[in-house]
């Protein structure tokens, strides 16, 4: 597996450029200097947010005139300050606008296509992904063992990369489709369902 | 080096072909590889920029979530392509993201650190395509994926066009050899067996030769044309040499009469004289004979007539004698060699010692340079002219008589010269001719034979002779011997 080859390798360059592509994410057509403490760990993490958008498909959307928003939504505490909305700010995924939606209960996040759901909610994990239940919400986080717990992206730290994990099984039970891209560039676990309480 | 001129005209006939099928071939080469070059590039190109559609729709992710393994990956799987030999995918900033190399090598020197603006397009180098495509994600230009092919397949193909561009070539020429061979007898053979007959004919001088006429085109007709021309000269050998043959047997058949009648003649002209002495002789021994026994018989007057009719039959003899001579002298071979006229001079002036008695005779010989002569007729031609010079100053008180050799013209002028009686300049050209004689008998003695000897003698040396006169002055006598100049 590609995650595996990558293994520590991390030298100025290789953290030059994930900064330099973070940068370009987010500022899109600007052209400032190049300031390479200007991307923190959160705002490649938004920037991923933002991507996972291109290479998921979501069931039935496809079929509707008009497109509604796209929605990536925020459960409780997040950490990302004003970093998510800037780099989303007059964005679209296909032609639909993204909009961000932060929620502190979990009911209100079922219409949402990504759900951030913060470390602050550790503890209640397991409801929240048994709220979801099989609605085609795309759960990430960056918490620990969310894969292995039902979450579908994990998002973690390989030195001062940030990597993800997928639980397909979890995905396809929400009726999502992952691109083989994405596929490709995460490290694929076939977790169990999620626990019911 | 034989030039083209001088080819056999099979050799010419086979080198227009090769020259027209090779300049063909070569041409339809040069199109197919011309051809094959452009489209062939376009492919390469069209193939190329697939490829790397490929790669960069795949390698988006990659870039996206900032993972160059990942991309490597989607480059490696170019190994298929044996064209490629390294391939990058840079960022839209420049910068390199992930490569690949085909033989892996220290470094990454074939594909350029960083990568322009440019993010679509292709060059070709001496050995290389560049062909670059960029990566779109999301409406958005992600970065290009940038390739770099080996040409090599072009130079093999082009010399694998070469390699069957010659063997063609070859087969072509043994083709055209083997075509030639066969189409010569049709085309060059008649042409060439015209040649050989054309060389046998004026070679041999043979007019009986044909050519053998196979077809009816130009050569054909030429060959014709040679036919009649070689009948119509056969013809006119044979006409000319007929004439010719002709002309001989009459010239031998004339030149035999003529001879017939010149032996009859001369033996005409001998055996009348001859035969004539006899009864001159009869005529003057019985005359003779009447003047001794019988003279007491005869009167004054009748033996006066017997005087005269002896007169007359010695000077009929003596006529006859100088003819005969003459004669002989046309008949008598000449034998030249050196002589010394001074000599000759001397010897005629003792033969002609009778003449000089009781005569007052002034001589004057100069000098006489040699000659090549006759001796024997040279001396006749002196003792001539002496006796004449004697002959014709007999009624001088003293004679003057000259003899002397003078330098004109490149020759040796022989004269003599007297100071007789002369003659008129008006019949000198009678001076030369047998019987011819200016003065009277009476007169002066003598057949008129002389200086026709004289004549006769120096014509056959190849010698000219004249005179010149005035009456009752002299006369001189000039000749020149022929080839003289040899000696001088």
């Amino acid at each position: 597996m590609a995650l595996v080859t990558r293994s520590r390798r991390i030298d100025c360059r290789g953290q030059w450029l994930s900064l330099l592509l973070a940068w370009t994410l987010i500022n899109g057509l600007l052209n400032g200097p190049l300031t390479a403490a200007a991307l923190t760990e959160y705002e490649v993490k938004a920037g991923f947010l933002y991507h996972f958008g291109w290479f998921v498909e979501w069931p039935g959307t496809t079929d509707q005139g008009r497109a509604p928003a796209f929605t990536i939504g925020v459960l409780g505490t997040h950490p990302f300050g004003s970093a998510l909305d800037d780099i989303m700010r007059g964005k679209s995924i296909g032609e639909r606008p993204v909009v961000i939606q932060y929620y502190q209960r979990v009911e209100e996040a079922v219409s949402s296509h990504i759900l951030f759901i913060s470390a602050s909610e550790e503890k209640w994990l397991p409801a929240i992904l048994s709220e979801l239940g099989e609605a085609n919400v795309l759960t990430v986080s960056d918490m620990e063992r969310f894969t292995e717990r039902g979450g579908m992206i994990a998002l973690r730290l390989a030195g001062q990369k940030v990597r993800f994990d997928i639980n397909m099984d979890a995905a396809e039970r929400a009726g999502l489709k992952l691109s083989s891209q994405l596929l490709r560039l995460a490290r694929v676990i076939h977790g169990p369902r999620p626990l019911r309480e | 080096m034989p030039t083209f001129r001088n080819l056999s005209i099979h050799w010419k006939l086979l080198w227009v072909k090769m020259l027209a099928s090779g300049t063909t071939l070569l041409l339809i080469c040069a199109a197919f590889v011309f051809y094959d070059r452009v489209t062939f590039r376009e492919v390469m190109v069209r193939q190329l920029a697939g490829q790397a559609d490929i790669i960069a729709v795949n390698s988006a992710a990659a870039l996206l979530f900032d993972d160059p393994s990942s991309a490597a990956e989607t480059l490696a799987a170019l190994r298929v392509e044996q064209r490629i030999i390294a391939a990058g995918i840079y960022r839209t900033a420049g910068q390199r993201f992930a490569t690949y190399e085909r033989q892996a090598s220290p470094g990454t020197r074939m594909l350029p650190a960083e990568f322009g603006t440019a993010t679509s397009g292709y060059r070709f180098e001496p050995e290389q395509l560049v062909l670059f495509r960029p990566i779109v994600g999301g409406g958005e230009t992600l970065g290009t994926v940038y390739i770099l092919a080996d040409l090599h397949e072009i130079q093999q193909r082009l010399s694998r066009y070469l390699g069957i561009a010659s063997l063609v070539g070859l087969v072509s020429f043994v083709l055209a050899l083997w075509i030639s061979s066969r189409l010569q007898r049709r085309i060059a053979g008649p042409l060439v067996h015209l040649a050989q007959t054309a060389r046998g004919v004026s070679a041999e001088k043979n007019y009986a030769l044909r050519v053998p006429i196979n077809s009816q085109d130009e050569v054909g007709l030429l060959g014709e044309a040679f036919n009649d021309m070689l009948t119509q000269i056969q013809w006119r050998d044979t006409a000319l040499q007929q004439a010719n043959d002709e002309l001989e047997q009459r010239v031998i058949e004339r030149t035999a009469q003529l001879e017939a009648a010149n032996r009859e003649l001369e033996a005409f002209s001998y055996s009348i004289s001859h035969d004539l002495r006899a009864p001159l002789r009869a005529i003057n021994g019985f005359a003779r004979i009447l003047l001794e026994e019988h003279a007491p018989d005869l009167s004054e007057e009748a033996q006066e007539y017997c005087h005269l009719m002896r007169d007359n039959a010695q000077h009929m003899g003596q006529l006859i004698d100088d003819l005969l001579a003459f004669s002989r002298l046309s008949r008598q071979p000449l034998s030249k060699q050196p002589v010394v006229p001074a000599e000759l001079v001397q010897q005629a002036l003792h033969d002609l010692r009778a003449m000089q008695e009781e005569r007052h005779i002034d001589w004057r010989i100069g000098a006489l340079p040699p000659c090549q002569a006759d001796p024997v007729l040279l001396k006749q031609v002196l003792v001539n002219l002496l006796s004449n010079a004697l002959k014709f100053t007999s009624q001088r008180q003293v004679a003057v008589i000259e003899v002397g050799c003078r330098e004109a013209e490149g020759e040796h002028v022989y004269f003599v010269k007297d100071n007789g009686v002369g003659f008129n300049m008006a019949y000198a050209d009678k001076l030369f001719g047998v019987f011819q004689r200016l003065h009277r008998a009476e007169e002066y003695e003598g057949t008129g034979v002389g200086l026709a000897i004289v004549q006769r003698i120096v014509h056959r040396h190849g010698g000219r002779i004249w005179a010149e006169a005035v009456v009752n002055q002299g006369a001189t006598f000039f000749f020149t011997l022929g080839g003289e100049t040899e000696h001088a």
